[in-house]
């Protein structure tokens, strides 16, 4: 709710990716509810047959197929030609986006510190099994963490790296990790239509956000969905936001301002008023959910004081998202 | 509900509540907060001011709280009272009861157990004055000033003023608190008086101009008239006032009668107690006891002679039922002779008890009420003051008579030597008055004065030209300080009357209240007392004294007329607190009375008289409570002490003639007197000191009667009991308005807290 103090910025990879963290990560791999193709040989199963070990099919032989694929055992027995069919891996891609806004350098501990570890995480699992990671941030602002908070440039909308692929490649997810710094607003549904629009390939995305777009959130999910991604929504809230009365909540006569748009609130924090928006709370997010739900994305709403490794490996495990 | 300073509050409504709410709002400065977003919270906030009236009265609502908080500030401010018995200013007398029947255990004290009368009347007045109005506490200049004022008398058969008027409440609770109980009967008379007394006195206001035009103003109090507003009594009696009807308030003056005790309030009582010894055997000793009984039922009880300490006899008697006494309309002269009885009286049943006892010597003889066969008092009764009495019977013993005559009278010393005395001196005036001087003449009981008088120049005379003791004087008049010069008939400055009546006359009420208008040849006795103990039973019929003293009785006289003559009194009585004489205007030989037997029984029956108390009976030691004791003691008596039933001693410093005078007596029971010098006749004599001994009982029917009465007639008016709950009281309201604000601050803050937190 309350804005993030600096001090939380994570400086370094081993802030976001602790060796403890890697360690228990090492063995997960990412799966998909779906089977994509993919672009390049790798680790995952493909709608394609190909040139796998594992058995798929077999199919009648018709002239120009490869002849070193005929079941010459099926040939002896039935004295027909039948071509073996195998399964073809491939790799998938992960497509992880964060919400970089204003908004998500909020509460405590920070929302977009606990977005950074867990898309981090997520994309070293990615990336150790040989798929394709690509990371996208929603506004927000890029520049070097031991830089001065005024030499940050804010992103135009997107701020992405592609096409990572083996576990070389962690350590630039990572620097591209510290140097997003989160501040500014954008459109989610502009960031949505650029993202669909610059998409590579089909896989998994991971939208990191609060999900709190006065816009409205319901057009920028139906672009990202309409692309082909297995999209999971985690909507990630402080704890404050979820309990404004709780521990470093809010307290008084206060005039809210929203970090975006600068809008203004007067509020009186009250027993009823509490209530009211405890209501409307979990009436956004069971809408969300029910959004979700109707498009065949999954939400799935976390706190950011949640630990990394109880997202990844007990939420995420569990709706299928890594195995 | 009035409130003292309305103005006050007034002034402190007008700066406060515009204060209040101007702070209120100037307070409404909002902390800025940063959040992630306003999305829900403008939601919330829509959804919200939906109900709006009454959510911006919850939002407002620590403003009401502090406005209400405010205004019970404000109510305490303005003194808020509330009124319940009349305006302000008044002035209350409070009578309280403390006689003897007053000490009846019948009321209940609220915690199922019994309190006397007393301490329930104490309790109500305490909350009459607590019903008093009270003066604002800001002053005049707010509010009101007057407030109540009130005193408290306690009264018995005296009336003591315990507080004279005074608005100060705790004193007069203090007053009333300290009221103890006495043991002693009612009189209501002297407690009005008291009260008329302290009122304010009716001014007169002067109005001149002197010689240099200046306005003089002078304020006149008149004794006797009161002013200021009327007064506003209030008893607290059971009722039991044999003299309400010689009690009259100002015309003006309220008078309420707040009844205590219980109309069953019954009650057994030892009304009567008396101990006689029998002329001619002086060695038997006869106790009389009258008890009476006023439950409507028959009852039984032991009555228990006790004689110096030891139980002596016990009798058991029955006591007939008492009977109600319906309210007979007054009808005649036989009502109009007898107090009217008052409503819801009983005629007790009444019994009494002789004992007969050999007792030679002096003898404390006390005689309690017992429940038959039991050491208990009787059962039900409400008083226990009435269940002892106590008589000092002095020691059996037969009259020293000293006969003064300048020539020896046959006639009296005959009579006289024919009585069983124990001694008979006879003696000519110059003796008599030579032992007067010398202090011998105390040693005989009675004197028989002959045609003679003692000296005027002798100290120590009473205002009968006498000194003290008791006295037969025939054929000589004495007429006390007016008169001089010994036996010599006074040059009296009273204008005769031409009448042969009761001549008035003016100066000679100072003496003995008689007056000698010198010689008179020749009058007959037409007239005489026969109830009288010296004439009981004589017939002075046809007596005619050739030589003899004119006889008249000066205005106010006090003396009491035993027989009259053609030429005015020819016996009278005089009586005094220690002087006693039957003086008879001619002596016997002078007449033919001598003749007659009827002189003889007189003769015999004035010296028994005049000698009873001294002698045969107990009756001049003998007191109630609530007067005073009064004796003389031998002249020479010091270091006199007083030793109280209690055991108290109190040092008494006694005149110089050796009077003493203790008192007035709050309870029943034997008080001893005790001194160093010689002991009189009857006392007790020890080592170089001696002791006398006085009983001091109740025995008054009227306060053993103890059922309570609920009507009161006074003179001029039927005072009808109000009801038992004398007033609701005057309660200073603005306490409570301060917790009230205080439980709104409470609130308030509690309202706050939870508007922070969850």
């Amino acid at each position: 709710m309350l804005r993030t103090p600096p001090t939380s910025q994570p400086r370094s990879m081993e802030e976001l990716l602790p060796s403890e963290l890697i360690a228990r990560l090492d063995p997960l791999d990412l799966s998909s509810r779906k089977v994509f193709f993919g672009k390049l040989k790798g680790e995952r199963r493909s709608k394609k047959r190909g040139q796998s070990v594992e058995f798929a099919d077999h199919r009648p032989y018709v002239s120009g197929d490869d002849i070193r694929h005929i079941d010459w055992n099926i040939f002896g027995r039935l004295d027909r030609l039948f071509l073996k069919l195998f399964l073809e891996e491939e790799d998938l891609s992960l497509h992880v986006v964060i919400d970089a806004s204003a908004s998500s350098d909020c509460g405590e501990p920070g929302k977009f510190l606990f977005m950074q570890k867990a898309a981090m995480a997520m994309g070293y699992v990615g990336l150790t099994n040989l798929n394709r990671v690509a990371a996208t941030a929603m506004g927000g602002l890029v520049g070097a963490p031991e830089a001065e908070e005024e030499e940050w440039r804010p992103v135009n909308v997107l701020h992405a790296i592609r096409d990572l692929r083996g576990r070389r490649r962690v350590h630039d997810l990572a620097r591209w990790m510290v140097s997003l710094h989160a501040g500014g607003g954008f459109s989610f549904r502009e960031a949505a239509e650029r993202i669909a629009l610059t998409r590579r390939g089909r896989g998994v995305m991971l939208v990191f956000s609060d999900f709190f777009f006065k816009e409205g959130y319901e057009t920028g999910l139906k672009l990202l969905k309409g692309h082909g991604y297995d999209v999971f929504c985690i909507q990630v809230l402080s704890p404050q936001e979820v309990d404004p009365a709780g521990p470093n909540g809010l307290l008084g006569d206060l005039r809210l301002k929203d970090v975006e748009d600068g809008d203004l609130a007067e509020v009186t924090i009250s027993a009823p008023l509490l209530k009211r928006y405890k209501a409307n709370l979990s009436a956004y997010c069971e809408g969300l959910r029910a959004f979700c739900a109707q498009r065949d994305m999954q939400l799935i709403t976390v706190r950011s004081d949640t630990p990394v490794e109880t997202l990844i490996l007990d939420y995420l495990r569990k709706r299928g998202v890594v195995k | 509900m009035t409130f003292l300073t309305p103005l006050l509050a007034g002034i402190a409504a007008a700066i406060a509540v515009p204060t209040l709410v101007i702070l209120y709002f100037l307070k409404l400065r909002r902390r800025d907060v940063e959040i992630s977003t306003t999305l829900l919270w403008r939601k919330a906030i829509e959804d919200l001011q939906a109900n709006a009236p009454f959510q911006r009265l919850r939002r407002n609502i620590l403003l009401i709280l502090q406005l209400l908080a405010l205004a019970a500030t404000l109510f305490a401010l303005a003194q808020p009272q509330m009124k319940a018995l009349s305006l302000a200013g008044n002035k209350y007398v409070i009578l309280i009861d403390r006689s003897a029947s007053m000490g009846s255990l019948d009321e209940d004290d609220g915690r199922g157990g019994k309190q006397t009368r007393l301490e329930a009347a104490k309790k109500q007045a305490t909350v009459l004055v607590d019903s008093l109005a009270e003066a604002s506490v800001f002053g005049t200049t707010f509010g009101s000033e007057s407030s109540d004022e009130a005193m408290v008398i306690a009264f018995d058969s005296s009336a003591e003023v315990r507080q004279t008027f005074t608005s100060d409440k705790r004193a007069l609770k203090a007053a009333i608190e300290a009221v103890t109980p006495s043991e002693g009967p009612t009189s209501l008379e002297e407690a009005m008086r008291l009260a008329r007394a302290h009122a304010p006195k009716k001014i007169i206001e002067d109005v001149r101009t002197d010689a240099d035009g200046n306005v003089i103003r002078t304020d006149y109090p008149i004794e006797g008239i009161t002013g200021g507003p009327p007064l506003s009594i209030h008893l607290w009696s059971d009722g039991r006032i044999p003299d309400a009807d010689r009690s009259r308030p100002n015309v003006d003056d309220t008078f309420e009668f707040h009844p205590v005790g219980s109309p069953k309030g019954y009650n057994v009582g030892i009304t009567g107690l008396r101990a006689e010894r029998s002329f001619d055997d002086p060695e038997k000793l006869s106790v009389f006891v009258a008890v009476e009984n006023n439950e409507p039922l028959e009852r039984t009880v032991d009555v228990e002679l006790v004689v110096e300490g030891a139980s002596a006899r016990l009798k058991t008697i029955t006591l007939p039922a008492a009977i109600s006494a319906l309210p007979v309309p007054a009808s005649g002269a036989d009502d109009a002779a007898k107090p009217a009885a008052p409503a819801g009286s009983v005629t007790p049943g009444t019994g009494g008890v002789v004992f007969q006892l050999d007792r030679a010597g002096g003898a404390l003889v006390q005689v309690n009420l017992r429940n038959p066969g039991s050491s208990d008092p009787p059962a039900g009764d409400v008083l226990a003051v009435d269940n002892r009495a106590w008589v000092v019977a002095p020691a059996a013993r037969r009259l020293a008579v000293l006969a003064v005559a300048a020539t020896p009278d046959l006639y009296i010393d005959n009579v006289l030597s024919s009585l069983n005395l124990s001694r008979l001196t006879q003696a000519t005036p110059a003796q008599f008055n030579d032992m007067l001087r010398q202090g011998k003449a105390a040693e005989y009981d009675v004197v028989v004065l002959s045609k003679s008088l003692p000296a005027q120049d002798i100290a120590g005379l009473s205002s009968f030209g006498l000194p003290p003791g008791r006295f037969l004087i025939l054929g000589a008049v004495p007429t006390g300080n007016a008169a001089s010069g010994g036996s010599v008939p006074a040059a009296a400055a009273a204008t005769e009357t031409p009448a042969g009546s009761g001549a008035v006359t003016a100066g000679a009420a100072q003496g003995s209240g008689l007056i000698d208008s010198g010689p008179v040849k020749s009058q007959a006795i037409i007239d005489w007392t026969r109830s009288h103990p010296a004439l009981r039973d004589v017939s002075l019929d046809g007596i005619v004294a050739v030589e003899g003293r004119k006889m008249l009785l000066a205005e106010g006289s006090q003396a009491q007329v035993l027989a009259t003559a053609d030429t005015g009194p020819a016996i009278v009585e005089l009586s005094s607190a220690d002087t006693r004489a039957i003086v008879c205007a001619f002596d016997p030989s002078d007449s033919t009375w001598t003749f007659k037997d009827s002189y003889v029984i007189f003769m015999v029956g004035a010296l028994k008289y005049l000698g009873q108390d001294v002698a045969f009976g107990g009756l001049s030691r003998s007191i109630q409570p609530g007067s005073v004791l009064s004796d003389r003691l031998p002249s020479n008596a010091t270091d006199v002490e007083v030793e109280s039933p209690d055991g108290t001693r109190e040092d008494v410093t006694p005149a110089p003639d050796g009077r003493i005078v203790f008192g007035p007596l709050a309870r029943t029971g034997v008080y001893r007197v005790s001194w160093k010098g010689a002991a009189g006749t009857a006392d007790q004599g020890a080592s170089g000191g001696a002791a006398r001994y006085y009983a001091a009982n109740l025995l008054d029917p009227v306060e053993s009667e103890t059922i309570a009465v609920s009507k009161l007639d006074l003179a001029d008016r039927e005072v009808i009991a109000k009801a038992k709950a004398p007033a609701e009281a005057s309660k200073r309201l603005w306490p409570y308005f301060i917790l009230i604000a205080l439980a709104f601050m409470l609130v308030e803050w509690f309202i706050f807290n939870r508007k922070v937190h969850v």
